[in-house]
């Protein structure tokens, strides 16, 4: 073995042992990550690695994904994926042998299917059994995503707590692109992913699951839009309000968004709290 | 009257950019490693020497085959003809005109697979008289990897006219079965066969021969494969994370700081991607005996544009030197033959890259700053004795090809406008730090790739190798070898799969 090979290997193995040792002792808790996707992945890998977590679960899109951990306390586990739809979190949800007691089901994006890709490193062999085995392997163990939470712990600290959003310079314009993309019917996709969560939900609903639909609140324009009215209707014929718990978070409140469907900081928190004191939900969370 | 700048490049004429066949085994993808051990293992079996040989075309074509074999026909049509015409250019007294029509068929399948539907787009009159099958035709995707296999084709019909090394090498088979079989792999070696580098049919030929194991060159191989994976999984698909948001609409609500640092993002990603790519392709080849030419060589330390265009993507820029800068006349009938054959090199060099108008206004514009600085400094750049001179210098080029990099990242050119304005209006806008910081770490390591690079170069000189010496060196691939398992960003295909 030439001696460049040797000592590679020899390095690669004493950082690796190194840095497993030090997570084994510090066994941190990371539940955001350096991007959308990562900590998309983060929230899935953490809700099928610790069956202890998660007595209560959100899966959802980008629009619920922007509710904050904290707003919502230990028990409540928000899987919503940015980028994606709730059909990612729930087909996981579903396939982990551990069951919520309610799933809340965010239904406003719902053109969107299962993210293979997302699915298979979150469940597939070998994933789970070396995440257990290499904890370094855990995409939340990533450096970067260790410094990010040292980052935003100290920021926070230096703001002392989160600071009020403010609606983005480019509102008016980003809006116009929403009602644009809002104008248009959903696609094709929609009847296909509703089945499927048909099939997902029976299989929680064995395990003895609440399942709990609701929809986040966008700009006052969009509400009624030809997308969100379509999907609702979908939705709502698939899984009707008489065997399905619905809430109402709505009350045609001035809900304020960054770009028409995304809400600010803080109003995304307001639904957070709103979720927890649900009626629908009859045993609160822990 | 307010004009809607987006739809500058949106409405029929400048449409969409093509559709492009990404079904390919990544070099980051775990069948892709089972792929390569199988291949290395049963290369190196003590078979007849001929059997070397074909199990490598064999390996190649099923690598390039593996998600679609369709694409495998298209290949192997360009290989049959340019076997056939760059024998008959030894073989018959027609020699030019052989190789006249062979490079028009290569350009031809390019333009018909690459631009039909940049035409279609452009000229939609064309869609309306066309049958339902040529318009069928016109929407065909476009074949990975045949951008660069049509200029392995040329090359090699090129250098077989010419009177050099490679007609003697083309005219040495024994055989037209070994010819074949030789041009065959040149064609699709599996390593540089999606995205290079480009290898002159002169400079890979005279390699073709029986590979013995104990010849490896293990250090210059997995030097290689470490920094270019290192390059492509930790630097480019993590910054690829954040360089998303440089997109429409989402620009619009980014500080003005944001957009500089994206544009900084996405200069650093390309780079890591390509070159990661480029290191990883020469690795590999080192593993089966070949030595695939150097492809990047610290591009961002450049002091002058024609310096950037002798370290960014040499393979690409020798292969327009040398078969159509100099065949245009280069620098030898005066000054304004001279800008205006720089204008056409990179203006087509800018479309090679991809069918949209956007990457030839790139290409006019690299064309422009070759032109401007050869007229300002002359045809040498001479180098500047003041350090500070030479700082100013290197940041103009980096901020000149960055803003280049705009049209790359936004094919619509309604959107680099858009975004230009937006980098003025928002100057006030809230930043977001997180990201900021997140290119910035994503960023050093390139830097100091760079940086270190310079400072070898300014101290001792450079050795064998770019990179460090001796135990620093070891332990600094260990590390980036840890990073690579400790820190991927998601999978991503490599930029220039589109090309």
């Amino acid at each position: 073995m030439s001696p460049l090979i040797r000592n590679v290997l020899l390095t690669f193995i004493a950082v690796l042992g190194v840095y497993e040792g030090a997570l084994r002792l510090t066994a941190p808790r990371i539940d955001l990550g350096q991007d959308q996707f990562t900590t998309n992945i983060i929230r899935l890998e953490n809700y099928v690695d610790h069956p202890e977590v998660g007595g209560t679960v959100i899966v959802g899109s980008s629009l619920a994904a922007r509710i904050p951990g904290e707003s919502l306390g230990s028990g409540l586990e928000n899987l919503s994926q940015a980028g994606g739809s709730a059909l990612t979190g729930l087909e996981v949800v579903a396939a982990v042998p551990h069951a919520p007691k309610y799933v809340l089901i965010e239904i406003n994006v719902l053109d969107k299917g299962v993210e293979p890709a997302i699915a298979k490193q979150v469940l597939d062999w070998p994933e789970p059994q070396l995440r257990a085995l290499f904890w370094f392997y855990r995409t939340a163990y990533r450096p970067i995503n260790l410094l990010v939470k040292q980052v935003s712990t100290f920021v926070k600290k230096e703001t002392r707590g989160p600071r009020t959003q403010r609606a983005p310079p480019n509102f008016k314009g980003l809006l116009a692109q929403r009602a644009h993309e809002f104008s248009k019917p959903p696609d094709n996709f929609l009847a296909p992913n509703i089945a499927r969560m048909g099939d997902l939900i029976r299989m929680l609903q064995a395990k003895g699951t609440t399942v709990v639909f609701f929809e986040m609140p966008v700009d006052r324009s969009l509400v009624n839009a030809p997308h969100s009215r379509d999907v609702r209707q979908a939705v709502e014929a698939a899984f009707d309000r008489r065997h399905f718990c619905w809430l109402t978070l709505d009350h045609g409140e001035a809900w304020q968004t960054g770009d028409g469907i995304h809400l600010l900081r803080q109003d995304a928190a307001s639904i957070g709290q709103r979720l927890i004191n649900a009626p629908c939900i009859q045993s609160k969370p822990r | 009257m307010s004009i809607d700048i987006r739809a500058i490049g949106r409405a029929g004429a400048l449409g969409k950019p093509p559709r492009f066949v990404r079904w390919t085994m990544l070099f980051t993808s775990g069948v892709f490693f089972v792929f390569l051990t199988v291949a290395f293992l049963v290369y190196y079996l003590p078979l007849p020497g001929a059997w070397q040989l074909r199990w490598l075309i064999f390996a190649s074509l099923f690598f390039y085959s593996y998600e679609f074999p369709a694409l495998v026909l298209l290949l192997l049509l360009v290989a049959a003809t340019d076997v056939v015409v760059s024998r008959k250019i030894i073989t018959s007294p027609q020699s030019k005109l052989w190789a006249v029509s062979g490079v028009a068929f290569n350009l031809a399948v390019l333009a018909f697979f690459k631009y039909n539907r940049l035409l279609a787009l452009t000229f939609p009159s064309l869609g309306g008289v066309a049958s339902e099958p040529v318009r069928l035709l016109l929407m065909l995707p476009l074949p990975i990897g045949i951008s660069f296999y049509i200029f392995h084709g040329i090359s090699l019909l090129v250098d077989t006219l010419r009177d050099g090394p490679s007609r003697r090498d083309v005219s040495s088979a024994r055989s037209f079965g070994e010819h074949a079989q030789k041009t065959l792999l040149y064609v699709s070696f599996f390593p540089q066969l999606i995205a290079g580098p480009i290898v002159k049919a002169h400079q890979f030929y005279p390699q073709i021969r029986r590979k013995a194991f104990r010849d490896i060159d293990w250090d210059g191989a997995i030097t290689a494969l470490i920094v270019g994976y290192f390059l492509k999984v930790v630097i480019a698909d993590n910054m690829s994370q954040q360089t998303f948001w440089l997109a429409y609409p989402y620009f619009l609500n980014d500080s003005t700081l944001d957009l500089l640092g994206l544009l900084l993002g996405y200069s650093v990603q390309i780079f890591a991607d390509f070159a990661g790519y480029s290191l990883i392709a020469i690795g590999l080849a080192r593993l089966f005996g070949y030595n695939l030419p150097t492809n990047f060589l610290f591009p961002y330390i450049s002091e002058s544009f024609s310096e950037f265009w002798t370290r960014w993507h040499m393979s690409l820029s020798s292969w327009l030197r040398d078969y159509l800068y100099f065949p245009l006349g280069g620098n030898r009938k005066g000054r304004l033959r001279t800008y205006l054959n720089l204008m056409i090199v990179m203006g087509l060099g800018g479309m090679w890259h991809g069918a949209a108008w956007s990457y030839g206004i790139w290409g006019l514009w690299h064309g422009a700053a070759l032109a401007i600085e050869r007229m300002v400094v002359g045809p040498r750049s001479a180098t500047a004795r003041s350090l500070a001179i030479r700082i100013l210098r290197g940041a103009l080029v980096f901020a000149v090809v960055t803003a280049g990099w705009l049209l790359f990242k936004l094919p619509h050119f309604g959107d680099v406008i858009a975004y230009l304005r937006t980098l003025f209006t928002n100057l006030h806008a809230e930043s977001n730090k997180p990201m900021d910081m997140l290119i910035l770490i994503y960023a050093i390591p390139v830097v100091a790739y760079h940086l270190n690079y310079l400072i070898k170069r300014r101290a001792r000189g450079l050795g064998r190798s770019y990179f460090l010496d001796g135990l620093a060196r070891h332990i600094a691939l260990g590390v980036l070898a840890a990073a690579i398992v400790l820190n991927p960003g998601p999978s991503k295909a490599f930029i220039y799969f589109q090309f």
